[in-house]
């Protein structure tokens, strides 16, 4: 009961806050954007000017995995700057002090706030990729291959910065919040991307494993790549040409098992030391 | 049944090498008014936060009406206003009391919250954001919505700030209201005026120690004078000089006299023989006790202050 009350005042706050508008209205003009060179291709397919797509579904995979790095920077971008100030700032302005002077626990407050900024970011998230994947239906028809790993690995995929960002922040200041977990995400990616290569290349190149150690290095730093390569390969269109679609820096599959177990547990683990460390604090 | 709803038995707080609060012990009873004094960084802030469970003790206990403030349910019926509470510009005094609602345990009306703003004079300004207002109004918002619903104890840190003297007056029969009807307050000022028409006691606190506490009237010591108020002040001075009494205008009808030897009620009795004598018009005789900043200065010893202790 008390959570949602402290989740609903930072919910209204947050989206009132500048940061959230500019992010919705970055969503808007992305989506208008990706429309555009989308609805001529559209254009082109049907009047048969443009032959090397091949069907709607292989359309629809180059226009959505063309978009959907972009995306990604942009949630994950707004995601890692909100959190890292939400706790901070609050906790500054004395109204942290304030809430937490109520007959509520303080694992109350930081669940309740959290979670409002996960929300606000999960919604922009779902305005981002879901228009980016109706906007290519409606141009391109086709079938997701699987909404509920997409779905799954969507919530994974936010969580993983988010959590890290909200345990940075309580013990960095903002701005090394901030560079360490884009240069977090920055490496895991990177090294994920090299360890599906890897996996891409595999028999065929020597050194195959290489890149695979390296691929699963970037999941122990940081298990974000294996879980955004996931909702891609949830969100691919089925019927497409390209069994194994390339993303940024590789290819999509799902994750091995361990993969999954290691994100929850890293989750919950950056989760259990920002909730100690908060839980901790003096309150000014 | 125990009456004391505030207390703290060997609190203390370390920050560092600094002992911000050293070993406090307080009670304050239901209905008590009591303030917090003390020169700046005395930890006065710092003990009322550990009673908030914001701050948490490294030793000693502290407990709101019997139940310790580590545990969130001691906050059920008590209100707080921080010295400095940074609302969202937008944000308006009827969201936050909506706010507020949402995470108090007893249900939130909506003429609480106006009784409390017209207490405070400032029911007009309900609906209009904390960033259209000045400094004044928006402090008397802010005391409307955390004292609004009467709660049990009331902390309020810094509350005058920014009031002018009718915001002042308006909060001071506030609180005094609350009191009488059994809320419980702790208060935090430097504007001891203030504290003096306030309040019911004060506790001293510097470096983090309490150095002394109790009623206000005996707090202060006397000052060996004597007030006495007449309509003819011009008449008595220089009978009361001719007499050898060391004596001088206090104020437009007063006199202020030094009394002599050291028993000051043998020397009051003295002087008011000496003021019957003179036939002279009077309508009160009675020995000058400290005022509370004189009382604050003498106990916090603050270092070239001698001027303003007078």
């Amino acid at each position: 009961m008390r959570v949602r009350g402290i989740f609903l005042n930072n919910l209204e706050q947050l989206l009132r806050r500048k940061l959230i508008l500019s992010g919705f209205a970055i969503a808007v003009g992305f989506l208008l954007l990706f429309s555009w060179p989308l609805f001529k291709g559209k254009a082109a397919l049907e009047s048969g000017v443009e032959q090397g797509l091949g069907g709607p579904a292989d359309a629809a995979i180059v226009s959505m995995f063309t978009a959907f790095p972009m995306a990604a920077l942009a949630v994950v971008g707004i995601s890692i700057i909100l959190n890292s100030s939400l706790l901070p700032e609050e906790i500054g302005s004395g109204r942290m002090s304030f809430w937490c002077s109520h007959p509520v626990s303080r694992a109350s407050v930081f669940i309740g706030t959290t979670a409002s900024s996960l929300a606000v970011t999960a919604i922009l998230g779902l305005a981002i990729f879901g228009g980016i994947v109706t906007l290519t239906m409606i141009a391109f028809p086709f079938r997701l291959s699987n909404v509920v790993e997409a779905a799954i690995a969507f919530v994974y995929w936010l969580l993983v910065p988010w959590a890290a960002v909200t345990m940075l922040s309580l013990l960095v200041r903002r701005t090394a919040a901030i560079i360490i977990s884009f240069g977090l995400y920055g490496v895991a990616g990177f090294l994920g991307g090299l360890g599906q290569l890897g996996r891409f290349l595999e028999g065929s190149l020597g050194n195959a494993e290489d890149l695979i150690a390296a691929g699963n290095v970037g999941t122990l730093i940081m298990p974000v790549d294996s879980a955004f390569r996931a909702m891609l390969h949830g969100l691919t269109p089925v019927g497409s040409m390209m069994s194994e679609p390339l993303a940024f820096f590789g290819a999509v599959e799902q994750p091995d098992p361990w993969k999954i177990a290691y994100c929850t547990l890293w989750i919950a683990a950056a989760l259990l030391l920002s909730l100690w460390r908060f839980r901790s604090l003096d309150l000014p | 049944m125990d009456s004391v709803v505030l207390r703290a038995r060997g609190a203390e707080k370390r920050y560092g090498s600094t002992r911000a609060v050293a070993g406090v012990d307080l009670e304050i009873p239901e209905g008590e008014v009591l303030a917090l004094l003390g020169p700046n960084g005395a930890g006065k802030t710092t003990l009322m936060k550990m009673f908030l469970g914001l701050v948490s003790p490294d030793s000693g206990e502290l407990s709101i009406s019997g139940t310790s403030t580590g545990d969130p349910a001691s906050r059920r019926g008590v209100a707080y206003l921080p010295e400095s509470l940074d609302l969202p510009h937008w944000s308006t005094p009827r969201v936050f009391w909506r706010h507020i609602g949402r995470l108090r345990a007893i249900g939130e009306g909506a003429k609480g919250l106006m009784d409390a703003a017209e207490r405070m004079g400032c029911s007009d300004l309900l609906d209009r954001s904390f960033g259209k207002m000045s400094r004044g109004q928006r402090q008397r918002c802010l005391v409307s919505v955390v004292t609004a619903g009467s709660p049990a104890v009331l902390l309020l840190d810094e509350p005058s700030a920014g009031l002018d003297p009718a915001g002042r007056v308006r909060l001071r029969n506030l609180i005094r209201s609350l009191a009488s009807a059994g809320t419980t307050v702790m208060i935090n000022s430097h504007l001891l005026g203030e504290v003096e028409r306030t309040c019911d006691t004060a506790a001293f606190i510097t470096e983090g120690s309490l150095i002394a506490g109790g009623r206000l009237d005996e707090l202060s010591a006397a000052t060996g004078f004597a007030e006495i108020r007449t309509p003819t002040p011009e008449t008595l001075l220089p009978w009361l000089q001719e007499r050898g009494y060391s004596a001088d205008r206090a104020q437009r009808d007063s006199l202020r006299v030094a009394l002599t030897g050291t028993d000051l009620a043998e020397g009051l009795r003295s002087l008011t023989a000496e003021v019957l004598r003179s036939g002279a018009e009077f309508s009160s005789i009675g020995i000058v006790r400290e005022s509370l900043e004189q009382v604050f200065l003498r106990l916090t010893g603050e270092p070239g202050t001698e001027e303003s202790g007078r």
